[in-house]
């Protein structure tokens, strides 16, 4: 299964998580980590849509959506190929 | 027409046991008032002008999420009367099945059957126009043509089949500094030569027509407003504050433009000089989400954009992005930047009547839809290519050939031939619901300024309930219709 780049997003009751902790889970499920820098909340990680499944269903408080792809809207006449 | 829509707190599914301190305790109250058992009858909620009715099919709980009828007319009136409230369509699953393939139409022809056209740009003095775009439609409706750029010579060859005699549309965009064309039934010579216009920087456009910028004083710089978009500058009409570029591994300080477009926006907000922003004087702040290698914005840098936004103390930010599918991360962003008393404005889309792209369809943020007017651009330029009904109550007024509708636009706002800055201390002539959204933006942060009061509150969603009912009041409409205009626009 392909990779893709993932919004993991903590949505548990934990007041405190560890880096480390969740650098490790994510390493042991082969998720790449992309951008930490809203830690704890949100994370921009890349892996397979499986490893994510695999991994938000053994970890509590911890759910991802697709990372989409925003454009700025068009200012100019479309044109068919 | 009427709806079946699911009314939710800001952030949480839950009114009244919500742990949320900020929210609004009209908003629970709502929730309650919703609560009776009134499944089959119609409770008509008041605000200062006319009852809506509401009909409440279903409920979670006493206090939890309602399903409730709506007219769709009144749709944005519902959200300026009940701000802090999310709006969420009832959507309906269907089965994984495989969808069938698209057809594809091909438009070809053979080299030797095709004839040559020189296409010649170049101003009034005759200098060349290099890299001005051209589309030449051979039929304007079915999108059919041919495109391509000029040279450093001012020149661009075009090839269609022999058969093709006329253009029915040729529109030229210089890349900045004149006026983009649009010229109609033009005759395909071997050679045709385009004279473009130069812009004259104290041309009134619509957006001058209805807001007079240059005589309005500066505001003071009590509201600041974050751009998220492609960046902002270098220009000298421009004072950005601060800001951050949130893409993954560029640098953190690098958000001057990587395009033109957030430049473009930022200019119809704050441009201190000719043409002069809506908002001269208001803090920009710029929040680069495009990559530099021109690929899309992700919405990961987005959230941290806002996020951003929001920890700098902006209290409006501008959203002239787009994505045709509902995106939970970002609207999940916005509705916590709403929930700390920021509001977000975003740009309807530019599919030419087809649906509201997100984030603007999402309930919390204020969708944007674009106007323009007869007489604020000059003859035989590309924006009258854009004039369509619906008119307004005056007929020189109409909603952008190009805007997205639907019935969650909730304001319309100037955004067809619009002046405003271009990297490097140039100017250029923009259309679309990215430029309508700034001129909303910007006129919100003046209404707001001058007002004084709201701005000065604790940033929670109680503060940005008030702005919502204080900015509704200022609102007009034209006489589009709530799908075209949602309550109008903003007037000063």
């Amino acid at each position: 299964m392909a990779n893709r780049r993932w919004i993991l997003k903590f949505i548990g009751s934990a007041t405190s998580i560890s880096k480390a902790k969740v650098n490790a889970l994510l390493k042991g499920n082969s998720i790449h980590v992309i951008d930490m820098s809203l830690f704890p909340k949100l994370l921009l990680v890349e892996g397979s849509k499986q490893k994510m499944n695999a991994l938000t269903s053994h970890s509590d408080g911890w759910t991802y959506s697709p990372d989409k792809s925003y454009k700025v809207p068009g200012t100019r006449k479309k044109l068919q190929p | 027409m009427k709806q079946n829509f699911i009314l939710l707190p800001v952030k949480t599914t839950h009114a009244l046991k919500s742990e949320d301190k900020s929210l609004n305790p009209e908003v629970k109250n709502f929730f309650y008032k919703l609560s009776s058992p009134a499944k089959t009858k119609r409770l008509h909620l008041h605000d200062d002008d006319k009852p809506l009715p509401i009909k409440v099919l279903d409920s979670v709980s006493e206090s939890g999420a309602k399903l409730v009828e709506l007219p769709l007319d009144s749709l944005a009136n519902f959200q300026f009367s009940f701000p802090g409230i999310r709006l969420v369509p009832e959507v309906f699953y269907k089965k994984a099945i495989m969808p069938s393939l698209p057809l594809t139409r091909l438009f070809s022809a053979a080299a030797s059957k095709r004839k040559s056209t020189t296409v010649t740009v170049t101003n009034d003095q005759g200098e060349p126009i290099a890299d001005a775009s051209i589309y030449a439609y051979v039929d304007y409706e079915k999108e059919t043509g041919i495109d391509g750029k000029t040279d450093e010579r001012g020149k661009l060859q075009i090839r269609l089949s022999k058969t093709v005699k006329r253009l029915e549309v040729l529109l030229v965009y210089p890349p900045h500094s004149y006026w983009p064309l649009c010229l109609k039934n033009v005759s395909l010579e071997d050679a045709i030569t385009i004279k473009v216009r130069a812009i004259d920087v104290t041309y009134e456009d619509v957006l001058r027509h209805f807001y007079k910028t240059p005589t309005l004083p500066h505001i003071r710089k009590t509201i600041k407003i974050g751009i998220v978009d492609t960046g902002i500058g270098p220009h000298t009409s421009l004072d950005v504050e601060g800001g951050a570029c949130t893409v993954a591994g560029e640098r953190k300080n690098d958000y001057a433009d990587c395009d033109n477009h957030g430049t473009h926006v930022a200019g119809i907000i704050g441009s201190k000089q000719d043409p002069v922003g809506v908002a001269a004087g208001v803090q920009l702040y710029s929040y680069r989400v495009f990559p530099k290698d021109g690929g899309d914005a992700s919405s990961f840098s987005i959230i941290k954009a806002i996020s951003k936004a929001v920890e700098d103390g902006c209290q409006l930010i501008n959203l002239s992005i787009a994505l045709d599918e509902s995106d939970e991360a970002t609207n999940a962003q916005i509705a916590e930047a709403y929930s700390k008393g920021v509001i977000c404005f975003a740009a309807a889309g530019n599919d030419g009547r087809q649906a509201v792209s997100y984030p603007a369809a999402y309930s919390l943020a204020i969708a944007v839809s674009a106007m323009g007017r007869r007489g604020t651009f000059p003859a035989g330029t590309e924006p009258f290519i854009d004039v369509k009904s619906p008119y307004g109550k005056d007929p020189k007024n109409f909603i952008a050939g190009f805007s997205n509708i639907g019935h969650e636009i909730k304001i319309t706002a100037p955004g067809v031939g619009i002046m405003s800055c271009y990297p490097g201390n140039k100017f250029q002539v923009l259309s679309g619901t990215s430029m309508a959204c700034p001129a909303a933006v910007g006129i919100a942060a003046r209404l707001l300024a001058e007002e004084g009061r709201i701005i000065k509150r604790t940033a929670s969603a109680q503060r940005a309930d008030e702005m919502i009912r204080f900015l509704h009041s200022k609102l007009r409409q034209l006489g589009f219709g709530a799908r075209y205009e949602g309550q109008g626009m903003f007037f000063v």
